[in-house]
């Protein structure tokens, strides 16, 4: 996990922004984790693998200080202007002013307390957009390469409190994608963040076998607008 | 977490600006929302996206603004949610009539965009019954969809056999865009609902 050597933080460049260079997404199959409802009145079907075309993915989630230089060209997102309905009170909270990061070392690290909305306008402003959740899962998924060791990794995660402060992004080991931080920094947004049901207004779905995965609670539990302290995001181009 | 969330949900909605109230002596509350104004924050008419209507007509989300609206999301070949969906809407809309409140639209946009065209969503309309007069039907594109359900609550996913699953809600937005009530169709308490858009709509537009 990448974690494991977050005490290796190194700050002098932090207040560098380099382009986020992409990792190449190989076509292939992949059996999603959540599998789609049968239709109403079938009975599910074994799990079927699903084609993947290929696609590309930052390497790393979207800093702080990339975020910035979005705001800066991109005034409608910044603190003060951000429109109520794109993002709650707690945008970008931990930014001292509409460009003013906490510090330094904050350039580096992964920008949280972000929307949807917001998300998906910073990928859309660099002509990419949002991940699917089955893009981000497959490139999660990585062929299956070390899976105990990123499932021991994800466990880990998910019992651990969140840290005080989150580390420089890109910074552990990467995936056989050459894809960091897909586990145990920052839980990340998808474009289809909200195709999770449960609840009353949930219709048609078998819930029980979906809820075996962690973050199903906590994405069907997020609306657009809100901004939560350990999401954040990457963005995608189709190949 | 989840629980978390879904208090501060009740309690978001809860802070969201009251109608204002409206007394005689309360001029600037009784005026018209006029379109030159920019809306506010809170609005989903903040949204950029551009629909087209049952006949064809392209026009931005904003063209709603002016009225409350009751608005949900749905799709034409949805057998037991959508025409649910509708009959509630409907059901608003008789004792709205009742209750003598005019100028309330009713807008349903598809969640289908590629099966729910202009002229399916006409067919449909004329099939159901709607006043056009009063209803409006929407068919965007995955953007436009993706972003209004986001901005809505709406959750939805496609099911292996072509069909949609997604969450019935109801929604009524007020003269600017701004969500004032939203009910699940399982619940949807009609009297409440029309108590809402009584208190959105002026004596002046009455």
């Amino acid at each position: 996990m990448g974690a494991v050597v977050a005490s290796a933080v190194v700050t002098a460049l932090a207040a560098v922004v380099h382009p986020t260079p992409m990792a190449t997404i190989p076509a292939g199959e992949y059996l999603p984790f959540f599998q789609a409802s049968p239709g109403k009145g079938k009975t599910r079907a074994a799990p079927a693998p699903i084609w993947m075309p290929s696609f590309r993915l930052d390497a790393v989630p979207v800093t702080n200080g990339q975020f910035l230089d979005f705001v800066r060209e991109h005034p409608e997102w910044r603190k003060s202007r951000v429109k109520a309905v794109f993002a709650d009170h707690r945008y970008l909270e931990s930014w001292r002013s509409d460009l003013k990061l906490p510090d330094e070392r904050a350039a580096a690290e992964p920008v949280t307390n972000v929307s949807w909305f917001a998300a998906e306008a910073y990928c859309e402003a660099k002509g990419l957009r949002l991940p699917t959740t089955e893009q981000w899962e497959y490139a999660f998924a990585d062929k299956g390469r070390k899976q105990n060791e990123v499932e021991q990794q994800s466990l880990d995660w998910f019992s651990t409190p969140n840290p005080k402060r989150l580390r420089a992004a890109g910074r552990g080991e990467p995936n056989g994608y050459g894809v960091y931080d897909m586990v145990g920094l920052v839980w990340e947004w998808t474009l289809d963040f909200n195709s999770f049901m449960t609840g009353t207004e949930q219709r048609n779905t078998s819930s029980k076998d979906d809820a075996a995965f962690c973050g199903n609670a906590l994405r069907s539990s997020l609306k657009a607008n809100y901004t939560v302290e350990n999401v954040g995001f990457r963005c995608e181009a189709d190949q | 977490m989840m629980r978390g969330a879904i208090f501060l949900l009740c309690f978001a909605i809860s802070l969201l600006p009251r109608p204002a109230s409206v007394s005689a002596h309360d001029h600037d509350h009784m005026a018209p929302v006029k379109a030159s104004e920019p809306v506010s924050g809170t609005s989903i008419y903040n949204l950029a996206s551009s629909w087209t209507n049952q006949d064809g007509k392209r026009v931005m989300l904003a063209s709603l603004r002016g009225e409350p609206v009751v608005v949900a999301m749905a799709y034409t070949s949805c057998r037991d949610i959508c025409p649910m969906i509708v009959a509630d809407m409907i059901a608003i809309e008789d004792r709205a009539k009742e209750a003598s409140l005019n100028g309330i639209r009713f807008a349903l946009f598809s969640l289908d965009s590629t099966i729910d065209t202009p002229e399916r969503l006409k067919a449909y309309a004329v099939d159901r019954g709607l006043d056009l007069a009063h209803w409006a039907l929407y068919h965007g594109d995955d953007k436009a969809v993706r972003e209004l359900a986001a901005a809505l609550g709406v959750r939805y996913r496609r099911d292996a056999s072509g069909g949609i699953d997604h969450s019935a809600i109801i929604t009524i937005l007020d003269a600017d865009g701004t969500i004032v009530a939203q009910q699940p169709d399982a619940q949807v308490n009609t009297e409440e609902m029309v108590k809402k858009l009584t208190a959105l709509i002026t004596p002046a537009t009455r």
